[in-house]
């Protein structure tokens, strides 16, 4: 290796690296990609970067701030170099993620239907009947399949010994996905060298894969080109980018609640023609806002009288109505259990080790062990709320300390997971940065995942939070033939 | 599933299509404009509208760059891409991606731009011209191309009318007498020229009538001409074929408001003619017929876009 090769300086430290692995012989999975890295100089992968961001404004593959005055795209960072998933350890996930997606589906089936799990003990009633996300308009409705989360997407970390480890299950309206298809476009483009003659699988089957799981949960009484569509908040929304993405690529109308309307407890979108039957909704609206006859009446962006005909069977709604009981953090460490009760299986995919605080136990090996610990809290999303113990100041921990004694059902903490990191253009320099996987799963009469994923890194040196909203960004995630 | 349109993608995209419009006409008159007045003292009355003793580059940034003018490029560029991201999966990536560029491009406008008026002008005409092109080669022949030029020619319709109405008076200068009548042909062929400039119909006119220009000729001309681009007639010829189109083609149910409109519409275009007519004449004819224009506009929106 020359000095001028963009990996000639590059060190992991004490952390698993994606590409070098750790200590040692770098695996030989990565061999080729090693080379092919080693062949480019900073020079030529910063210029490829500007290109890549670039072509990101221009394309509009952009998140939206709106002010006053104007509309302000943003990307999400990029890091042009790719994160790299061995073929043997893309199977651990994706049977996994599998076996997980099955285990989410047999649960909710089971809590609002028969609740066996619950009478069995193995998960506290009150945990999920008393849940913020628990909807008791689910309770006894047949949905087609058994399917409650058709599209799951897992967070998963690797620890320091390489192990992988799930985070969360996002079972709500998981995103993501269009960044890992337009993330490999960008790719294939910006680094046609880099890629050649590496067997990489194909990202670009997501459309006809979801396309088709939605059209095999259509309600039973749909004809066989059941109309399917993809419901969005609207332009404001800051995944908008995404949801057109979605309705490209499966070829769908892209609609927001004023499009559609509910007349004798079945749903038709307002086209030119006049009123079209809906069959299957792919929401990416939250549960409160889909109906305001039944949740939030101040709800504009819904449709009213859409959950009477999701009761009545004349429409599916993907995900399920009800399903963040499943991916609620006090629900999380449970998961292990609810896939042996389930499945009668081992995980495949292991939690990190979790302490429950609404638990005498787990509340006081926390409040002991403050400063080791990551305490989050259960009802948030997007990494708010998270405290770093051996991060945090004296006084964030006291702070911590007094609303735990308060509110203790509300947290739970986890041992600080040293995550893995891959090599990443900062500057003038390639340094480690930490990483996370989100795969996608798409369920209709079997689980598919799609290979790979999304890989976010934390651009900020040392950090461990990856999520877009704290200044994360993303990288194409390369799973070899 | 394939055959319907959403109503609100339906006017999405007829209000693409006007805006982009809207856009290439504006900058073509600015340029026109500009260079007629260039080397001509005083009398730009096109600019002083509004504002008074305004200075020039005022005006000008008002009418590209001023977001408070609903009107200006800017604006409608705005709104043109607007429209087009909530239609982003209906339209090709290529327009997009060329909308997208385009409106960065324009927000990005600076004061020295500004000073390069008819550089700016030709930049911004052929974002517009770049835009038709790339949509003529990419956009898929669905219901939404049909919406898409509906509004266009509307646009170009309404367009054509007023930026005529707004040099009506050249009818009167034509009729001034005596020992003023050639300082007043002078005035008279200038605005006439800046006019058929404006609408690019300078050297078309000119394969009609290779002799003299009259005003008369000339609104006749940008009104009636059914082979020119821009004229109402051919614009309305157009309008014609969508509307047939809908039903024929989109399999859309027939509507009885819209063929009515259609009908009132292009008799007032049919029997119109300016022979005779004096600047208040005029005013009201082009009146008439941006009423019958904006009546078809009401038709086309309580039938599809609902």
């Amino acid at each position: 290796m020359s000095q001028d090769n963009a990996l000639a300086r590059y060190e992991p430290g004490a952390f698993f690296c994606e590409l070098f692995g750790r200590g040692g012989k770098p695996p030989a999975h990565t061999a080729l990609v090693r080379e092919r890295l080693a062949q480019l100089d900073i020079p030529s992968l910063r210029r490829r970067s500007r290109d890549a961001i670039e072509e990101l404004y221009d394309l509009g593959i952009t998140f939206t701030v709106y002010s006053d005055r104007d509309v302000i795209d943003r990307i999400l960072p990029f890091d042009v170099i790719p994160r790299v998933i061995s073929p043997a350890d893309w199977q651990i996930i994706e049977t996994g993620v599998q076996q997980r997606v099955a285990a989410l589906n047999h649960f909710l089936k089971d809590i609002y239907n028969d609740r066996k799990i619950l009478k069995d003990g193995v998960v506290p009633a009150d945990l999920v009947l008393g849940n913020a996300n628990y909807r008791e308009e689910m309770v006894g409705l047949d949905v087609p399949g058994g399917v409650y989360v058709h599209i799951c997407g897992t967070d998963i970390v690797r620890d320091d010994k390489g192990e992988f480890r799930v985070l969360e299950d996002n079972a709500r309206t998981p995103s993501g996905v269009s960044y890992v298809i337009e993330n490999r476009h960008l790719m294939l483009r910006a680094f046609a060298d880099l890629t050649e003659g590496i067997d990489l699988r194909p990202v670009d089957g997501y459309g006809s894969q979801l396309a088709a799981a939605l059209s095999a949960v259509a309600p039973r009484r749909a004809p066989g080109d059941p109309g399917i569509v993809l419901m969005s908040p609207g332009t404001f929304n800051s995944a908008y980018f995404e949801h057109v993405f979605l309705a490209r690529e499966m070829g769908v109308p892209l609609v927001e609640g004023q499009d559609l309307v509910v007349e004798k407890d079945r749903v038709f979108m307002k086209t030119t023609g006049g009123l079209v039957p809906v069959h299957v909704i792919y929401r990416r609206i939250d549960d409160a806002f889909l109906d305001p006859e039944v949740f939030n009446p101040e709800s504009a962006l819904g449709v009213p009288g859409l959950m009477r005909a999701y009761r009545k069977g004349n429409v599916n709604i993907a995900n399920a109505v009800g399903t963040g009981v499943a991916d609620d953090k006090a629900i999380y460490a449970y998961m292990p259990r609810i896939i042996r009760y389930y499945l009668d299986e081992d995980p495949i995919l292991q939690n990190v080790q979790t302490n429950i605080c609404r638990e005498k136990e787990g509340l006081a090996y926390t409040l002991d062990h403050l400063e080791e610990l990551v305490t989050k809290p259960v009802g948030e999303s997007g990494g708010y709320g998270v405290v770093i113990g051996p991060r945090a100041t004296k006084k964030e921990l006291r702070e911590l300390r007094s609303v735990l004694m308060k509110k203790p059902d509300n947290y739970i903490s986890q041992p600080m997971i040293n995550l893995s990191v891959t090599p990443t253009l900062i500057g003038n320099a390639v340094e480690p940065r930490h990483v996370d996987l989100r795969p996608f799963a798409v369920t209709g009469d079997s689980t598919w995942v799609l290979p790979g994923g999304l890989t976010r890194v934390a651009m900020k040196r040392g950090s461990l939070v990856v999520n877009s909203s704290q200044g994360g960004g993303t990288k194409d995630t390369w799973v070899l033939g | 599933m394939d055959s319907s349109l959403l109503t609100r993608f339906a006017e999405n995209i007829f209000w693409l299509a006007r805006y982009m419009e809207r856009i290439e006409n504006l900058a073509r008159i600015l340029d026109v404009n500009e260079t007629y007045n260039r080397g001509r003292a005083g009398d730009n009355d096109w600019s002083h509208e509004r504002h008074g003793d305004a200075t020039e580059s005022a005006v000008i940034a008002f009418y590209i760059t001023d977001r408070k003018n609903p009107n200006s490029i800017i604006s409608c560029l705005h709104f043109a891409r607007e429209n087009a991201r909530s239609l982003r999966h209906l339209i090709s990536t290529e327009m997009w991606r060329q909308i997208n560029t385009f409106y960065s491009r324009i927000r990005n406008v600076k004061a020295a731009d500004l000073r390069n008026l008819s550089e700016l002008c030709r930049e911004i005409k052929e974002g517009c011209q770049t835009h038709t092109g790339i949509t003529e080669g990419t956009f898929f022949r669905n219901q939404g191309w049909t919406f898409y030029h509906i509004g266009k020619y509307l646009e170009r319709a309404d367009q054509t009318t007023r930026q005529v109405d707004m040099r009506r008076h050249m009818l009167i200068r034509a009729d001034v007498e005596d020992g003023e009548a050639d300082a007043a042909r002078q005035l008279d062929l200038i605005e006439v020229n800046t006019l058929l400039r404006s609408l690019a119909g300078f050297h078309a006119f000119r394969q009609v009538h290779p002799a003299g220009m009259t005003a008369e000729d000339v609104v006749s001309f940008l009104l009636f001409d059914s082979r020119f681009s821009r004229s109402v007639a051919f614009s309305l010829s157009m309008v014609e074929s969508l509307i047939v189109e809908m039903s024929k083609t989109h399999r859309l149910r027939r509507n009885v408001a819209i063929r009515a409109a259609f009908a009132d519409a292009r008799k007032v275009v049919e029997t119109g003619s300016v022979a005779g007519m004096d600047a208040a004449d005029l005013h009201d004819y082009l009146d008439l017929l941006q009423l019958k224009v904006g009546v078809l506009t009401s038709a086309i929106d309580d039938a599809y876009f609902g």
